[in-house]
């Protein structure tokens, strides 16, 4: 069972390539995700503490 | 004399025409409100669909008879690349809309657009890399497709450099809408550089005449662009709430939507 998962993820030797690029994919969506959620709640967070 | 007859408009009530109803977002509040409303649908969408179209293009489609199993590459670059080169189109089309009507929002959906549509050009770059080594034997080439794919990229960091650079946020909308204008020269010159030179980089598999792929390839690529498109679309949308909050928060709509989420 774990033989064909293998086989499946070396994707015919070019396994390095493919996950290479489903994972800069996975890095830029993550990160970005991230930041946009902190600075949303940074800006909510500044307009809290400003004296009304 | 005689008696003067009232017509329909004699009977219409004095002030301004009412406004037409496209406008209607352009204020700040019902952006951000619509924008609130709109999200969690995109990201669900975005998650979804992007899940699907990884999941049938990595494991469902069949292997490719020349390429073999790089070309699933496929499923990654040719949306980032698409991404990347409608995002820059729409930022010079708001900075357009911003710079003819003076409309604050439209100066701020540019800037939204601009860190999303760097960072799928730079991921197409990258895959493309990928792609060239194996099936090419090179990870770059100075061709027509890959060097104006640069040249994006650099437009994109010189308009975030060139609107993180000015102090006065107004000036520098004004600026950024200008590069941003100047720049979407490049993007026709993108999409025809593989019909007007003889490139290394292959011809469009999909064109309004048809595609030249397999149907389930065809499918994954379909549900990854779909979801990859909304995830830009929230990530846009966003960045742009974020911005509208920041650029009015002095405003007493930003005062009333702190005090609410307190």
């Amino acid at each position: 069972m774990s033989g064909g998962w293998l086989t499946w993820a070396a994707m015919g030797g070019h396994g390095g390539y493919v996950w290479a690029s489903v994972g800069a994919l996975a890095v830029l969506v993550g990160g970005e995700v991230v930041a946009l959620r902190r600075r949303h709640r940074r800006a909510l967070h500044d307009i809290a503490r400003r004296p009304s | 004399m005689a008696a003067r007859t009232v017509t329909p408009l004699d009977a219409a009530p004095p002030g301004p025409p009412p406004r037409l109803g496209w406008t209607r977002f352009s204020s700040p509040p019902r952006f951000h409100a619509l924008c609130t409303r709109l999200l969690p649908v995109l990201w669900t969408l975005a998650a979804l669909l992007s899940l699907a179209g990884l999941v049938l293009g990595l494991g469902v489609a069949p292997t490719d008879a020349q390429q073999g199993e790089v070309y699933r590459i496929l499923f990654v670059h040719v949306p980032a690349a698409w991404i990347g080169m409608v995002c820059y189109l729409a930022m010079a089309f708001w900075g357009g809309i911003g710079l003819a009507f003076n409309t604050r929002l439209a100066f701020l959906v540019m800037r939204a657009l601009a860190p999303t549509g760097a960072a799928f050009t730079a991921l197409c770059l990258w895959s493309g890399a990928l792609w060239g080594q194996p099936t090419w034997g090179t990870w770059w080439v100075w061709d027509a497709r890959l060097t104006s794919m640069l040249l994006l990229l650099f437009l994109y960091a010189g308009f975030l450099a060139l609107v993180s650079a000015i102090d006065d946020p107004r000036r520098a909308d004004r600026a950024g809408a200008v590069l941003a204008l100047g720049g979407a020269v490049n993007v026709p010159v993108i999409y025809g550089s593989v019909l007007w030179w003889n490139t290394l980089h292959q011809g469009a598999s999909i064109t309004p005449r048809g595609a030249s792929m397999a149907a389930p390839m065809l499918w994954a690529l379909l549900a990854c662009s779909l979801g990859l498109w909304a995830y830009a679309a929230a990530a846009v949308l966003s960045r742009a709430r974020t911005l509208a909050l920041e650029r009015e928060r002095g405003a007493e709509w930003v005062r009333r939507l702190a005090e609410a989420k307190r």
